[in-house]
């Protein structure tokens, strides 16, 4: 077994031998299972299953729960390590940092996503026992957009856990992250939007740069494949993107952000120093 | 290759194609003629009256000029055939039937390729019943309107199954009745230009840009009707027009941009009335662009759209009257058992001014943002939000609304089939 696996094993095994992960795990995991399962069988009227506000709700829950959890758990990472002294130990070991890495992310993408994906097959299976019609296309795009984004604040994750000296700074930082990308950075588009001196394109363009509101677009996108509910701006979308190809975009993009932030994270912390 | 060349050489390879006109002029008045199994060529025009029973094994092509069939003579008519290949001209109406007697019935045909499918003009008592009608492959603007009623009166259009044709059009017309069809894919499903006290019953209208338009048409009848999926930026399930009188009943008004949307009626004693409509999954339920009331809004149910009720302005949906309907978001109890809510049920507006004021701010409509200041603006109004609507007596037990229709096994039919 190549280094990269173990660590990614020992990344699984300490998260899950950590009962406060598993628990949060359960709970995240079951909770954006759960929105989606109750989202989507409790909005059909007459056979039919379209977007509602209840949808929508469950959207803007699983875009703020999510990258927070997925944050509050990474960003220990690198920083937790170096203040408990784990890389002194590393430095005795044959394993390289480039294996202890990217075993890391690849553990914790494991423990962080497989408890929402098993929750979303158990949430799609428990509705086909209902008899209740899956809409499995759906199903595998917002599985998909979760991933995307689940890998993308990952990414980001790792990266300011190598730039932060201590798990306090790391965890501010990721929380202001968090903020930003959540509410502060729609608070101004939304201001510059309402002035009306920069044009719809460029306020819609920058925002479609945060991988949460791409996330949320993809989501709505499924339900909506207008985006009807977005009134004009929908057009600036579909006029650069398509429906389709939007979906493509809504995926690779958070996934490339979540890579790059990563690798950056990676050579900051292979030129730093470890202890 | 030119679809009117392409006919043509098709037509030049089958010697057996052969004009119908002969076997028409031959045919003694009142009588029954049933051609021969075959393909005949058009055009057609019957002036006297005479049944053409095609036996789903005749068909009458235009060669992609002007009209198919025109009908002159009253009590004529064509059943079972198959008619296709009419002209382009939309100026010049060229449609698989053009109606100009009364009394005509156009029953079990199968048009397709045709730019009009049944185009009545000035007809009386007409009946066009148990059609498949298809237009041809355009744009839906670019299309033809697959059944057109232009004056006349009493006229019914039943059990249609009409497929990516561009509207279905009634215009200075009164008194027809549309029922039972199932229209998807079009422009307008069914507009209504100044034609008064028309019914339009127990269609299905699915995936049209718009499902009914009525403008300037007073005492117009829409019932048991399931319009839905009208879901571009403008798709409207039900529009409204400067017209009077109309009253809605037990539609089932599901998945548009907006469900209804309707302007005042011209006078305030002439109110439309809403009754026992199901609207679901739209993104506003109603949205009303006039301000000088004139809606009754009674016995339906409001649920899942994302704005149940919108206005121009904050006055304009609260100056309709508002009686026991039923809201999915009611928030309140039923303390004693009356199925009936104890408080009113009311819709203020708060942050949802910012997207009603600004549109292009929609984008951050439902965000995570938009819904923190709309909790703020709730908890510590910094201005004071407007009353949208009060319904004082809202239904809290269950309400079954919406049509008794059921759609699943359409077949086109006619009236005596049933």
């Amino acid at each position: 077994m190549s280094h990269l696996t173990l660590t990614a094993r020992l990344d699984v095994q300490e998260s899950v031998r950590a009962k406060w992960f598993v628990v949060y795990s359960l709970i995240f995991g079951g909770i954006v299972a759960a929105f989606f399962a109750f989202g989507v069988t409790e909005s059909r009227v007459l056979g039919f299953m379209g977007l509602s506000r209840l949808l929508v709700t469950y959207i803007q829950l699983a875009m703020a729960i999510m990258p927070i959890f997925i944050l509050l758990t990474t960003v220990r990472s690198v920083a937790g390590d170096r203040e408990a002294g784990v890389f002194e130990y590393l430095l005795s070991l044959p394993v390289g940092l480039r294996s202890w890495y990217w075993g890391r992310i690849l553990g914790r993408f494991l423990v962080v996503f497989a408890p929402v994906f098993l929750a979303m097959l158990a949430a799609a299976l428990w509705a086909t026992y209902q008899g209740i019609e899956v809409p499995w296309r759906m199903f595998g795009i917002y599985t998909g957009l979760l991933a995307s984004m689940s890998w993308c604040f990952l990414g980001l994750g790792m990266l300011i856990s190598s730039v932060a000296r201590t798990t306090d700074v790391a965890q501010g930082a990721a929380f202001i992250l968090w903020l930003v990308c959540l509410l502060f950075l729609n608070l101004i588009l939304l201001g510059v939007m309402i002035q009306g001196k920069v044009p719809a394109d460029a306020v819609v363009g920058v925002a479609l740069l945060n991988p949460l509101q791409v996330f949320r677009t993809g989501a709505l996108m499924l339900f909506d494949p207008q985006l009807v509910v977005f009134g004009p701006a929908a057009y600036v979308i579909y006029d650069h993107f398509g429906g389709p190809l939007f979906i493509g975009y809504a995926m690779a993009y958070p996934t490339l952000l979540g890579t790059l932030a990563a690798s950056l994270g990676y050579f900051t912390f292979r030129r730093g120093d470890l202890v | 290759m030119h679809a009117g060349w392409a006919a043509l050489l098709l037509t030049l390879a089958e010697p057996r194609a052969a004009p119908l006109q002969p076997l028409i002029d031959a045919a003694p008045e009142g009588s029954t003629l049933t051609p021969p199994p075959g393909r005949y060529l058009g055009p057609v025009i019957i002036d006297k009256a005479l049944t053409v029973d095609g036996r789903d094994a005749v068909t009458i092509d235009g060669l992609g000029q002007g009209t198919v069939v025109t009908i002159r003579a009253a009590d004529v008519t064509l059943k079972r055939l198959h008619l296709t290949g009419s002209g382009r001209r939309n100026d010049e109406l060229d449609s698989a039937v053009a109606v100009e007697a009364d009394r005509a019935t156009v029953a079990h045909d199968v048009i397709d390729d045709a730019l009009f499918g049944v185009a009545l003009k000035d007809s009386s008592d007409t009946l066009v019943c148990g059609n498949r009608i298809r237009s041809i492959e355009e744009e839906p603007s670019l299309r033809g309107d697959g059944v057109r009623i232009w004056l006349g009166t009493r006229n019914r259009v039943f059990g249609n199954d009409l497929l990516e044709v561009r509207d279905v059009t009634l215009a200075n017309t009164h008194d027809n009745r549309v029922e039972n069809n199932r229209i998807r894919r079009g422009r307008y499903g069914m507009q209504l230009v100044f034609s008064p006290r028309n019914v339009i019953a127990g269609n299905l209208l699915d995936e049209n840009l718009t499902g009914i338009a009525v403008l300037y048409s007073e005492g117009v009848q829409v019932r048991g009707n399931r319009v839905t999926s009208s879901t571009g930026f403008a798709g409207t399930c039900l529009a409204f027009k400067e017209s009077s009188q109309a009253m809605v009943e037990d539609n089932a008004i599901v998945h548009c941009a907006t469900g209804a949307k309707t302007n005042s009626p011209t006078t305030e004693l002439s109110a439309i009335t809403f009754r026992r409509n199901l609207f679901a999954h739209n993104v506003a339920g109603i949205d009303f662009y006039g301000e000088n009331g004139g809606h009754l809004l009674e016995g339906n149910r409001f649920e899942h759209n994302l704005s149940q009720v919108t206005g121009s302005a904050a006055m304009s949906a609260r100056g309709q009257s508002w009686r026991g309907n039923s809201w999915d978001d009611y928030q309140g109890f039923d303390r004693d058992g009356d199925g009936v809510g104890d408080t009113p049920y009311e819709i203020w507006s708060f942050a949802d001014r910012i997207w009603q004021e600004e549109p292009k701010s929609t984008f951050f409509r439902n965000s995570p943002l938009m819904e923190l200041i709309d909790f703020l603006e709730r908890l510590a109004p910094f201005a004071r939000p407007e009353l949208v609507l009060r319904d004082a007596a809202p239904v809290v037990r269950p309400m079954t609304v919406g049509p008794a229709h059921d759609w699943s096994h359409f077949e086109p039919s006619c009236p005596e089939d049933r």
